[in-house]
């Protein structure tokens, strides 16, 4: 015990040694080497993170016998919008008792814990 | 009316502007930044925000200020390793990228301090360092007890210890007691709390007084009797 606390060195022992310690300098020119690597970075820079935008390939154009089909089922799609449309055969397409079904299902629907406030006792809410 | 209003309100808040705005990186011009003709003179912050709009003298004068702060920190925490002149200069590249990543001023060295203590240990966790490595075989086979102790022996044997601290330990006391960055900046530096920097900075000097244990009296009177 005695002998570590011998060996033990205190807080001011620790701080001489602490100044002793090496205090290293830059080597002169650091200020110049720094300009140089930043001015020979922002060239890279320049050159390398760029990517230069090549032109678009253009679309090429359909042949003129592809353009018929397009077209045909285009006229079809429209013809048979403007028919059902016109006769107003579109409403067939809807069931009408969906919607009395949906009304009757929401008619008995209330939120819970309300028939009990109907029957409480106001006067005697403490 | 409300023109007028707008304008008064505009000049009132061109200075409080600028600092929040220096974070966004867009540099507003003020009147004490553009009158500056000696940029020895000028204060942090307005170097800062010259630094913002790519003055170089302005940053120049910067690097002049802390570039020797900074190889100090990045010396110690790497060992004396052969990179630390490129370590240093990375630090201020990335200052140079983004000035406006400082808030305030006054915390300009803490954000270089810490940038390069990343930049060392990002670096140098994929290599070793071993540039200090070697002293310690060298003092524990050259010193004897009573063997004579320049002072450059001496210096290479506390870096030794200084060294094998931990990373944590190694910045806290590196900034606290070679950088003389008080308790508080250091902690800021380092993104904890104060508490957590003294206890860092006893926990080195505990391992500090452990590794050097006996050895340290020795080197301790030796260096009292080369000044004698």
């Amino acid at each position: 015990m005695n002998n570590g606390d011998r060996t033990q060195m205190t807080d001011l022992e620790l701080d001489k040694l602490l100044a002793a310690a090496s205090r290293p300098a830059p080597l002169p020119g650091f200020e110049q080497r720094l300009a140089q690597r930043m001015a020979a970075q922002g060239a890279q820079g320049e050159g390398s993170n760029v990517i230069a935008f090549r032109p678009r390939k253009a679309a090429p154009a359909p042949s003129r016998a592809a353009r018929w089909p397009f077209a045909a089922a285009l006229a079809a799609s429209l013809a048979i919008g403007l028919w059902l449309g016109g006769s107003g055969q579109l409403s067939n397409l809807i069931d009408p008792a969906s919607d009395t079904a949906m009304l009757d299902s929401s008619t008995g629907f209330a939120p819970a814990g309300l028939e009990d406030l109907g029957n409480a006792d106001v006067d005697n809410l403490s | 009316m409300d023109l007028a209003l707008l304008r008064i309100a505009t000049e009132c808040l061109q200075p409080i502007r600028l600092n929040q705005q220096m974070g966004a990186q867009v540099a507003i011009r003020t009147p004490e930044a553009d009158q500056v003709s000696d940029w020895r003179n000028a204060t942090d912050g307005i170097l800062l925000e010259a630094s913002a709009r790519h003055e170089q003298r302005a940053f120049a004068e910067l690097v002049s200020r802390y570039h020797r702060d900074v190889f100090r920190v990045v010396w110690r925490l790497s060992n004396g390793h052969a990179e630390v002149d490129d370590v240093t200069q990375e630090a201020f590249m990335r200052l140079w990228a983004n000035p406006g990543q400082i808030r305030e001023a006054k915390a300009l060295k803490g954000w270089l301090m810490r940038v390069a203590a990343n930049l060392v240990m990002d670096r140098f966790r994929r290599k070793p360092m071993e540039e200090l490595e070697a002293a310690d075989e060298v003092a524990d086979s050259a010193l004897g007890a009573e063997a004579q102790v320049d002072r450059a022996q001496v210096a290479r044997e506390i870096d030794t210890a200084i060294a094998s601290l931990p990373e944590r330990q190694k910045l806290a006391l590196t900034l606290v007691h070679f950088e003389q960055m008080t308790n508080i900046a250091a902690a800021a530096a380092m993104e904890i709390s104060v508490d957590a920097l003294e206890s860092l900075l006893a926990r080195a000097r505990r391992g500090l007084k452990e590794k050097l244990g006996e050895r340290g009296k020795l080197l301790l009177a030796a260096m009292e009797t080369e000044n004698e």
